[in-house]
């Protein structure tokens, strides 16, 4: 599957399955950690979407796998130390890692900086598009597009 | 709720719930999720992702452009051969046979016209006509 079908697949779904955590969970915080565990989820088995035919009750499946593993982990009074004993050495995939380390530095933007990326990168705008937008100068558009690429180069 | 209950639920419930509309979805999710999405790119194809890419195209852009383009150069053909080949001759004397060859030459020019629109408007990407470089 393709980063653009996995947005315009399952990005949509994330109201919907908010929902479910929160009912299944009882708590905002929690909810919304799930769901963006679950997307992280997805994405890293992204090769794998391809076989999925409904995309939504896939992504409920998951989902409720997620809540259930937070709920056992709430119960669990000591997770360190079972769980250190329990785990492979190799630890999380180098994917998830990567998307981790990239998310990390992409909330620590600034609201409009990652107001620029989605318009780029998840809605698909060009510089010229985003421009006509936002009402800023394309020119002062390319400056910023530059100016985050760097920031990201050094911390992605 | 308990993992049992968890468990227990079907799709049809779960279903039920994600359309639940008592249960509010904080504001600025969707934006928190598409920072995942973009995120997700950035990861995977690097910061070279934030470049400006043109769209793929059609090969020849709308017709609409090209159209006003290719009129006056067939007009000025038409006229060099007019002028360079000579009075046309007759094909023949009925005006009957005259004018079906009239009709299955314009036929001809249509269909080679629509012919050509199409695999012009076919974004080059997609046309299985052009093979990939």
């Amino acid at each position: 599957m393709t980063p653009e079908e996995f947005i315009s697949l399952y990005l949509p779904l994330g109201d919907g399955l908010y929902r479910v955590a929160y009912r299944v969970l009882g708590s905002r915080q929690e909810a919304e950690d799930a769901v963006q565990d679950l997307y992280i989820k997805l994405w890293v088995d992204l090769d794998s979407l391809d076989s999925i035919r409904n995309p939504q009750a896939w992504s409920m499946t998951l989902l409720r796998n997620l809540c259930i593993d937070r709920i056992r982990a709430r119960g669990d009074r000591h997770p360190a130390v079972t769980l250190a004993e329990d785990l492979p050495d190799e630890g999380p995939p180098p994917s998830s890692e990567r998307l981790e380390k990239t998310l990390a530095a992409v909330r620590a933007l600034p609201a409009k900086s990652r107001e620029l990326l989605r318009l780029h990168l998840v809605e698909g705008l060009s510089y010229q598009e985003i421009a006509q937008l936002t009402g800023q100068s394309e020119l002062a558009l390319r400056v910023a597009f530059h100016r985050l690429k760097n920031k990201l180069k050094s911390q992605i | 709720m308990k993992p049992e209950e968890i468990e227990k639920l079907s799709l049809d419930e779960l279903l039920r719930i994600a359309d639940d509309p008592q249960i509010t979805v904080p504001d600025g999710l969707a934006d928190r999720l598409q920072d995942i999405a973009s995120s997700a790119l950035l990861a995977a194809r690097g910061p070279e992702a934030l470049d400006d890419q043109p769209r793929p195209t059609q090969a020849f852009g709308h017709p609409a452009r090209w159209l006003w383009g290719a009129i006056p150069a067939v007009a000025l053909a038409s006229l060099a051969i007019a002028l360079l080949g000579g009075h046309p001759q007759p094909l023949t004397p009925e005006a009957e046979a005259a004018y079906t060859e009239l009709e299955r030459t314009f036929l001809s020019f249509s269909e080679a016209l629509q012919s050509g629109y199409e695999t012009f408007s076919t974004p080059y990407t997609d046309n299985p006509n052009i093979p990939s470089i």
